[in-house]
């Protein structure tokens, strides 16, 4: 489509009539191809484009974005109209910096072929089905790339290209008043999806959730799978947000340099990672991105920030800005976020704990109260564990406790071993203790 | 455009079962204040389409941006459907309809200056922190949308309909010290920009709420006989029952056929639901689904009975049942999914002080801030709870989520109250990484026996 062309001329159309403006182009092409049920369902493919432009007049930010390549000569006129009402701009636009380069583009993988996935998918359900022919299978594959052109007038002029390959497998088992859902996936920038883990995994799963137990309300030691602990977690990045801190609402905002969770507790944001999906080497507002601690032995090291609530804290810009599909005014996002792990083996610490629970994956996720840190959750798949085992799967049964406190008096253990979740998140075993335990 | 899609069409409906085009063109305003500030003002507009086409039971979808490469884009979905067809293609059979649908507004939001809308956000903004000094964090927003979408198929259907939504809402943070309470509130209207009037008399009543939420203690956690408000037990019957009426979880699963069997008792026989997309100026309305078809209101539980279901055309040929018209698509990015539209409990025969009095120990819980469900699992949270104590409404408590199973819960059911309300809350529901317009509606509802989780 002539990208930098129309982006220039948008540019400069921008220029003349604001003291400051940016110009964001985005293309992708990606497919997909589903099973639904055990059965080869559908194939498909999104060609997408994006056009945002962003300007500053009289101190005032406004934005503008189309997927309408015809109606481009109207975004000038909409941002400048929406303007006068924008908020305060107190940031500057990125000059052009020195980049750190992290590999996330392989231009091999938008040409793998439907024909590859449908074959893979097939070989997967056969596979589950010699495990046990009554599971239904869903299983998808999408994978394409995405290239984004980024100009300011600050004279910043940056091309930015990723690929991207996300790989699911569910499994779904319905007996009368039974049914379990069980899923695997992971997410990357090339084909080094290990197929074969996520199947064994769902296959485990299914194993261990073979028979029922019952456990009495109480409080007992969970252990929460690299997966779960991110249901947890999610309160302290909620908490850690720049935004969330200017805006009053973070429970951390006044605990910079101070130890307020445990002194195991470290958690690293590194967006510098070859072939992670959280990777890059800017950010989506073109300020280069950097290795940042957010926690380190317990203690809270740096908020994450994007342009506007950097200046709105006075705070140094981290490179955290993420915008959403309207290519509007950014927040904060994180980008690949790596709990460290512990001096324990997870089988060392299964076998320590003598009545508890291991939770795999909750219902209800996002529901609470996101400042607090008061979670309670249901647990859509969960075991219980007697004397260092896992005896069966536990239903009706929710959890519940305060992430900041849990964290700071109530971790156990972490696991030596850490595994992705996702494409961008790489995570141990983490238990905390007392968890409050409600049973139907 | 019609024509333009038509002829697309035309050229290779021979090599497929069924083809499908759909284009769709919006623009939007939304305005957000966040905190102290405005935080953003944006009038996105675009315009897209898809492709959809189904070659022996296999299905092909191109979505994209650029209507000016048609061609290219359909050979792309009928080689995709080709590649995934091995049976045979089984959609109900409906009528090629040819309609065109106008939104008829009341009020209309284009008309209304964009100064006018962020003056409007402004007020509540200011009126929103000035109603507690507790408040600490403050969101208000307000959304307008405007969109039309064609749709032409290869069966005949010839299209052309109207869309449109106004919202405004707004959510608070109360704080003490460490701790923090939320409450929020959203009026919506498809045709009446002033429903943005509305939302005012609210600002207190819910900033009043959040901060009360603070000095309230959380309850202990057990098995409660609990009475859902209104919007609370739309959403329940929406989550915990809707979605398992949704045929495309059922259809190609024998063992959920079984449990899902249409005559099968699920609760007493004062127990009515319906789905109704033919409701007048509901949040979730609307004349045609996403493949076309005339939308009808559906029974799904009668006299205490399941009695029907949700379909798209496949669902409803593959079980040989009525299509209903639930096939439905968030925007030109998505293929329709079996979705529900405005799902509601009809109204019994109680009186809220019926259903009060002899409860010794239970839990009233209002409104709801969300709901998840696993089919035979569910967990929602109200906005705020009550406990009830010797037949009386008590203490305010905090941070309460219910939880039960989907079967046992409706079986429960003890009481319908006479006050069912329509039009509650404008509700986004998801599914498969779609969000649509729905809305819920209930009159008070009594069960016993519900989970509640607690410190």
């Amino acid at each position: 489509m002539g990208n930098y062309t129309l982006a220039k001329k948008l540019l400069k159309q921008a220029k003349t009539k604001s003291t400051a403006a940016e110009v964001v182009c985005s293309e992708g092409y990606t497919r997909g191809v589903s099973f639904e049920h055990s059965k080869l369902k559908i194939i498909g493919a999104k060609h997408s484009v994006l056009v945002g432009l962003r300007l500053i007049k009289n101190g005032r930010v406004g934005v503008a974005a189309t997927n309408d390549i015809r109606r481009i000569d109207d975004l000038v006129g909409k941002a400048l109209a929406v303007s006068e009402f924008g908020p305060e701009a107190l940031f500057e636009f990125p000059k052009a910096a020195e980049y750190q380069e992290v590999a996330v583009f392989d231009s091999s993988v938008k040409g793998i072929s439907e024909k590859k996935f449908v074959d893979l998918g097939h070989k997967i359900i056969n596979d589950i089905h010699e495990f046990n022919p009554k599971i239904l299978c869903h299983v998808d594959f999408g994978w394409g790339e995405g290239r984004s052109l980024l100009l300011n007038t600050s004279g910043l002029e940056v091309e930015d290209k990723a690929s991207s390959l996300d790989f699911s497998v569910l499994g779904d088992w319905v007996k009368e008043g039974d049914m379990l859902s069980v899923g695997e996936g992971k997410t990357s920038c090339r084909e080094d999806v290990d197929y074969d883990f996520c199947v064994e995994r769902v296959k485990e799963k299914f194993s261990q959730a073979k028979d029922t137990a019952k456990i009495k309300t109480g409080q007992y030691p969970v252990i929460f799978t690299p997966s779960s602990f991110g249901s947890v977690i999610s309160y302290i990045f909620t908490a850690l947000s720049g935004k969330t801190v200017v805006k009053g609402s973070s429970k951390l905002r006044d605990k910079l340099g101070q130890r307020v969770f445990d002194k195991d507790f470290s958690v690293i944001d590194d967006g510098l990672i070859d072939w992670k999906t959280g990777s890059g080497k800017i950010d989506d507002e073109g300020v280069s991105v950097k290795k940042l601690f957010l926690i380190k032995k317990g203690e809270v090291k740096n908020f994450y920030y994007d342009l506007q609530s950097a200046a709105q804290a006075g705070a140094k810009n981290t490179g955290h800005g993420v915008r959403g599909a309207t290519a509007a005014l950014g927040s904060p996002g994180l980008h690949n976020v790596l709990v460290d792990g512990g001096k324990a083996s997870y089988k060392s610490i299964l076998s320590g704990i003598e009545e508890g629970i291991l939770a795999e994956d909750f219902l209800g996720v996002g529901q609470d109260n996101p400042f607090n840190g008061d979670f309670s959750m249901n647990l859509a798949l969960g075991y219980k564990i007697e004397k260092g085992r896992i005896v069966g799967r536990l239903k009706d049964t929710m959890i519940a406790g305060n992430a900041f406190e849990l964290l700071d008096k109530g971790l156990r253990a972490l696991s030596q071993e850490r595994e992705w979740v996702g494409g961008s998140f790489c995570c141990p075993y983490v238990v905390l203790e007392p968890v409050a335990v409600v049973s139907a | 455009m019609l024509n333009q899609l038509s002829d697309a069409i035309a050229k290779y409906k021979k090599r497929v079962d069924y083809l499908e085009i759909r284009a769709e063109e919006s623009e939007d305003t939304n305005v957000q204040f966040r905190g102290k500030e405005m935080e953003s003002v944006s009038q996105p507009f675009g315009h897209g389409g898809c492709v959809r086409a189904l070659y022996k039971g296999g299905w092909g979808f191109v979505s994209f941006n650029d209507l000016t490469e048609l061609s290219s884009k359909i050979e792309e979905a009928v080689s995709q459907a080709r590649l995934v067809g091995c049976e045979k293609s089984q959609l109900a059979r409906v009528e090629g309809v040819e309609d065109d649908v106008k939104v008829t507004f009341k009020n209309d939001p284009r008309k209304v200056a964009l100064k006018d809308k962020v003056g409007q956000m402004q007020d509540y903004h200011r009126q929103v922190w000035e109603a507690s000094s507790l408040v600490s964090d403050v969101s208000v927003v307000y959304s307008d949308g405007f969109s039309r979408v064609y749709f032409v198929s290869s069966q005949g259907a010839r299209l052309v309909q109207e869309f449109s939504g106004i919202m405004t809402g707004f959510s608070v943070v109360a704080r003490e010290k460490d701790l923090l309470q939320r409450n929020s509130a959203t009026v919506f209207d498809q045709y009446d920009y002033s429903i943005v009037e509305t939302l005012k008399p609210k600002i207190n009543e819910r900033v009043t709420m959040a901060a009360d939420l603070l000095k309230a203690k959380s309850m202990k956690g057990g098995n409660y006989t609990v009475i859902m408000d209104p919007v609370m037990a739309g959403t329940f019957i929406h989550e915990a029952f809707g979605h398992l009426s949704e045929a495309d979880h059922v259809y190609e699963n024998k063992e959920l056929c079984r449990i899902m069997k249409l005559g099968r008792r699920v609760g007493s026989a004062s127990l009515n639901v319906v789905d109704e997309p033919t409701m007048k100026d509901g949040w979730g309305s609307y004349d045609y689904d996403d493949e076309g078809v005339k939308s009808t209101k559906t029974y799904l539980i009668k006299n205490g009975i399941l009695s029907g279901r949700l379909h798209s055309r496949e669902t409803a040929g593959k079980m040989g049942e009525t299509p209903t018209g639930n096939a439905r698509a968030a925007g030109f990015r998505s293929r329709p999914l079996v979705r529900m539209s405005n799902t509601y409990i009809e109204a019994g025969k109680a009186s809220f002080d019926d259903m009060l009095k002899d409860i010794k120990l239970g839990v009233y819980a209002c409104s709801f801030i969300g709901g998840y469900t696993d089919r035979e699992m569910f967990t929602f949270t109200p906005r705020w709870a009550f406990m009830i104590r010797n037949g009386q409404l008590a203490e305010l408590v905090r941070d309460v989520k219910l939880t039960g199973n989907v079967f046992k819960t409706l079986d429960n059911i003890e009481m319908i109250g006479n006050d069912l309300r329509l039009k509650v809350e404008p509700g986004m529901c998801g599914k498969g990484g779609q969000h649509i317009m729905v809305d819920t509606g209930a009159p008070h509802v009594r069960i016993k026996n519900i989970t509640i989780a607690g410190q």
